[in-house]
């Protein structure tokens, strides 16, 4: 087992080889909708869900350290602009996207007070601003939908399941790709100097409030696209699916069970964790949620470095 | 000589704690001045208020002729003020090349260099060439503490404080240190040398502004300070004083 | 006028249990330096077993609470060995989403235990149910249970001040490096110190159950609301949790009772608002957490 592990990883190491693996892999998933049945179809699409949101999240609570307890707030905004913009006012769906993405990101901008506390008390802070967000939401009649009584919001039908297939992994591919290329420039140092030492990073002349503010409003901007794209998955949204605090908890859980600060590990954590959810709820309905926990205890108990740690050195 | 940097009546209280007591010295355009004094007596917290990582409860440092009391520390960094600090302070999980090239890439003024050329040039001045790729724990104390300075150095500063740059290294690794520190300087740098290693300072310094209890106590040519009587009173106790 | 004076009132009522709920948590996060997500498990915990132990067993409920404290200090040192002390190295976070697994575990096993819904306790109490003062009326449990909860305190303030073990857990919350300088045996503290969080906490669910349904899911908003009145009150002193219960009590009364629909917005709200002028609480000692 461990000799097996062994050369998997010195195959992983080659550079070339690492390049075509990922190229494989990628073209054998975005080939999914032709060989996939509906039901691991639509698996694959809350995968790319998870991965996405997972991978926003690490930026500003991995790499920035910045644990962020109320991320989930941007999916859910994303999700009910995208509504809203669609109901309401008749705009096309890819308008929609970006507006999500852009009204995440400007909300984003009303958080950067909250970057003067730090661990825990920015994780409630956080965590607060998702409670009383939520609270607003889910009370203000512009949001509850057309009626006095609604609850939420019914989108029409805007494409089929292979559509949603690419389209999610699609926007999940320039998450990534996003990601990778702004660690690339300078903002990926200064994120992982601010993490390491934030007073050591200033006194070498980083300006750490703007720094963070870049990372946050980025880990902001994609999980509203990805809310965006998936109020019409699920054609009707309300504020118990898309703001729900679990959504927030999941992002985390996946970037730490995975490996968090890096960017295989939201991926790996996003798989592992998704078919294993998938797999107790079908074999192991009563105690999926047990086991769920009981992974994340193990991992982060015996594995804090996450599953991604397992393949390096 | 005109002065690059002027703290005047600073004070700094840590709740009952007065760190700091109206504080008041220059730094000459050029000079490599010794700080000393024992522990406790209130130099680290200097270094922290000219850096803007704490803020001064009283008084105005004045640094090329424009105030920065209340500045952050990246603004005064940029502005031209850069400093080691005494625990060490490399960014662990990043190669020593990485710890200077932050420095570098955030620097405003390259002169037309790259933040790569900076930072090689940063590395080799310090002697770090042949260890840039290792990662930080895996370096000696001295090899860290030479990081330290060429971060500083990187940065572009104009006046580098260094806080205890040769504590727990051997008389080879001290010199070196200390020679890299006159090699710096002699570009035009100023130099901010804080130090418990009296031999050291006396070495370095062209003159010396003497602590304790968070006010200045001396201040002057090193030799003639570092005999004066009230001096060796606070490092020594009243009795060698006395004896003299 | 006298609808403030009720709001006053019931609010300080209700916030004694917030303080009770909250007293282990504020020494956890100044003795530890963490912040344990599974704290409402205790609470929620504690009132289940007091209702086992009451309803189903036929155990008097003074025994059958102490019984629930007790062994909620035993799932705290549990929790403290087993889990927490493996990490405690390591960044707070993980600790924060470790934790949060051990509540998931917990709050399941509860369910298989007693359900998921809710269950609550009635005692019969003798003696009048309603004590008026001026044209309010007051139910009598309440103020058994607030006095209940000030003795709660006041039995763990006297611990903390004047036996050696209190003395070890105050100078570990003051200052943990000199405290294992001179001789401290910090992680020893460290498993009493979650031991009392787990029994004070355990006693406050084992009341919060004669006052109101309390089901395992609950456990969250317990932590978030002992959270609450740290942030308000300060953490790591237990007058500081009380003032601080009492202060929240009385915000959440009101919040529920002018605005029910935007109460937690305003909550929450007024939560960010004083962590960003006092970060230390509003009697707080200081911000001593970890980084
Ligand atoms: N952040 C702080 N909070 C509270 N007190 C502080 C803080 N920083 C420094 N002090 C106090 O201020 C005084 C001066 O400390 P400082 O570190 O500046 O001395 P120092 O001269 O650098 O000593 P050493 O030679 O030991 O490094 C000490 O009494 C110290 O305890
Ligand atoms: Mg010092």
């Amino acid at each position: 087992m461990s000799a097996a592990i062994a050369s998997m990883r010195t195959l992983i190491e080659n550079d070339r080889i690492r390049l075509a693996l990922l190229a494989l892999s990628l073209v054998l998933v975005a080939l999914g909708p032709f060989y996939l049945s509906a039901y691991w179809e639509r698996v694959l699409i809350f995968v790319f869900f998870n991965i996405a949101l997972a991978s926003s999240w690490n930026v500003i609570g991995g790499i920035a350290g910045y644990p962020s307890f109320g991320h989930g707030v941007f999916f859910g905004m994303g999700a009910y602009t995208c509504a809203i913009l669609i109901v309401r006012g008749g705009v096309p769906f890819p308008l929609a996207i970006l507006g999500g993405g852009a009204v995440a990101g400007a909300f984003a901008l009303l958080f950067i007070p909250l970057f003067r506390q730090r661990g825990f008390y920015f994780a409630l802070s956080t965590l607060a601003a998702q409670f009383a967000i939520e609270t607003v939401v889910r009370t203000w009649s512009f949001t509850r939908g057309l009626q006095s009584f609604d609850q939420g919001w019914n989108l029409p039908d805007l494409g089929s399941l292979d559509f949603f297939y690419w389209l999610t992994l699609g926007l999940l591919v320039a998450c990534i790709g996003s990601i990778i290329l702004m660690l690339r420039t300078r903002v990926g140092l200064a994120l992982r100097a601010i993490h390491k030492d934030e007073v050591v990073a200033a006194s070498v002349g980083i300006p750490c409030t703007r720094y963070k503010a870049i990372a946050f409003v980025f880990s902001a901007v994609w999980p509203g696209v990805m809310g965006a794209a998936y109020a019409p998955f699920l054609v009707f949204i309300s504020s118990d699916n898309v703001f729900n605090i679990s959504i927030t908890l999941n992002m985390i859980l996946i970037a730490i069970f995975g490996g968090i600060g890096t960017i295989i590990g939201p991926i790996i954590g996003g798989l592992l964790l998704s078919i294993i959810d998938r797999l107790s709820w079908a074999y192991l309905l009563q105690y999926h949620t047990l086991i769920y926990g009981l992974m994340i205890i193990a991992v982060i108990s015996f594995r804090p470095a996450g599953i991604a740690s397992w393949f390096k050195k | 000589m005109s002065a690059i940097l002027e703290v005047t009546k600073v004070g700094k209280r840590f709740g009952g704690v007065e760190a700091v007591r109206d504080l008041s010295f220059s730094v000459a355009q050029g000079e490599i001045l010794g700080m000393i004094g024992p522990n406790g007596a209130g130099k680290t917290t200097v270094f922290n208020l000219i850096s803007g990582v704490v803020e001064p409860t009283n008084g105005r440092i004045v640094f090329d002729g424009k105030d920065i009391q209340g500045k952050r520390p990246d603004q005064i960094c940029t502005a031209g003020i850069a400093r080691t600090f005494q625990t060490s302070s490399l960014l662990s999980g990043m190669s020593a090349r990485e710890n200077v090239h932050v420095a570098s890439l955030f620097r405003r003024e390259k002169g037309g260099r790259t933040a790569d050329q900076i930072t090689d040039q940063a590395l080799a001045l310090c002697g770090l060439t042949g260890i840039a790729a290792k990662q930080t724990d895996q370096l000696t104390t001295s090899e860290q503490k030479r990081v330290e300075v060429a971060r500083a150095y990187a940065t572009g500063a104009r006046l580098i404080m260094t806080d205890e740059v040769v504590a727990g290294l051997n008389g080879v690794e001290t010199d070196q240190i200390l020679d890299i520190l006159q090699g710096i300087n002699r570009e035009g740098i100023t130099l901010i040398f804080v130090e418990h290693d009296v031999r050291a300072v006396m070495r370095v310094s062209h003159r010396l502004v003497v602590l304790a209890e968070g006010t200045l106590l001396a201040e002057g040519d090193p030799q003639v300070v570092a005999r004066s009587a009230d001096v060796i009173r606070v490092y020594l106790g009243s009795r060698y004083a006395d004896a003299r | 006028m006298s609808e403030i004076i009720e709001i006053i009132i019931f609010g300080t009522l209700r916030g004694a249990i917030f303080a009770l709920a909250a007293f282990g948590f504020s020494l956890v996060l100044g003795v530890l330096g963490i912040v344990n997500f599974a704290h409402g498990v205790f609470v929620v915990l504690g009132a289940l077993i007091t209702w086992s132990l009451t309803a189903q067993i036929g155990i008097n409920i003074v025994v059958a609470s102490l019984i629930a404290a007790g062994s909620m200090g035993v799932l705290g040192v549990f929790i403290q060995k087993v889990f927490i002390d493996r990490v405690f190295k390591l960044h707070p976070l993980m600790i924060l989403v470790q934790t949060f697994g051990v509540a998931v575990v917990a709050t399941q096993l509860a369910e298989l235990a007693w359900g998921g819904g809710e269950r609550s306790l009635k005692v019969e109490f003798p003696g009048p149910a309603l004590l008026t003062i001026g044209d309010i009326y007051i139910p009598t449990w309440d103020i058994v249970i607030f006095v209940i909860s000030l003795i709660a305190a006041g039995v763990l303030v006297m611990i903390m001040q004047m036996t050696p073990l209190g003395r070890a857990v105050r100078a570990c919350r003051d200052n943990i490096d000199s405290a294992s300088l001179v001789g401290v045996d910090v992680g020893r503290v460290f498993l009493i110190t979650m031991g009392i969080c787990g029994i004070w906490s355990g006693l406050a669910g084992a009341l919060v159950i004669t006052l109101k349904p309390t089901g395992p899911y609950m456990h969250f908003f317990w932590t978030l609301d002992a959270f609450l009145v740290v942030v308000i009150g300060g953490m790591g002193s237990i007058s500081g949790a009380l003032i601080g219960g009492f202060l929240y009590g009385i915000i959440n009364f009101a919040a529920y009772y002018y605005l029910p629909n935007q109460a937690p917005a305003i909550i929450f709200a007024t939560l960010i608002a004083l962590l960003m002028i006092r970060p230390q609480g509003l009697f707080g000692l200081g911000t001593t957490v970890r980084k």
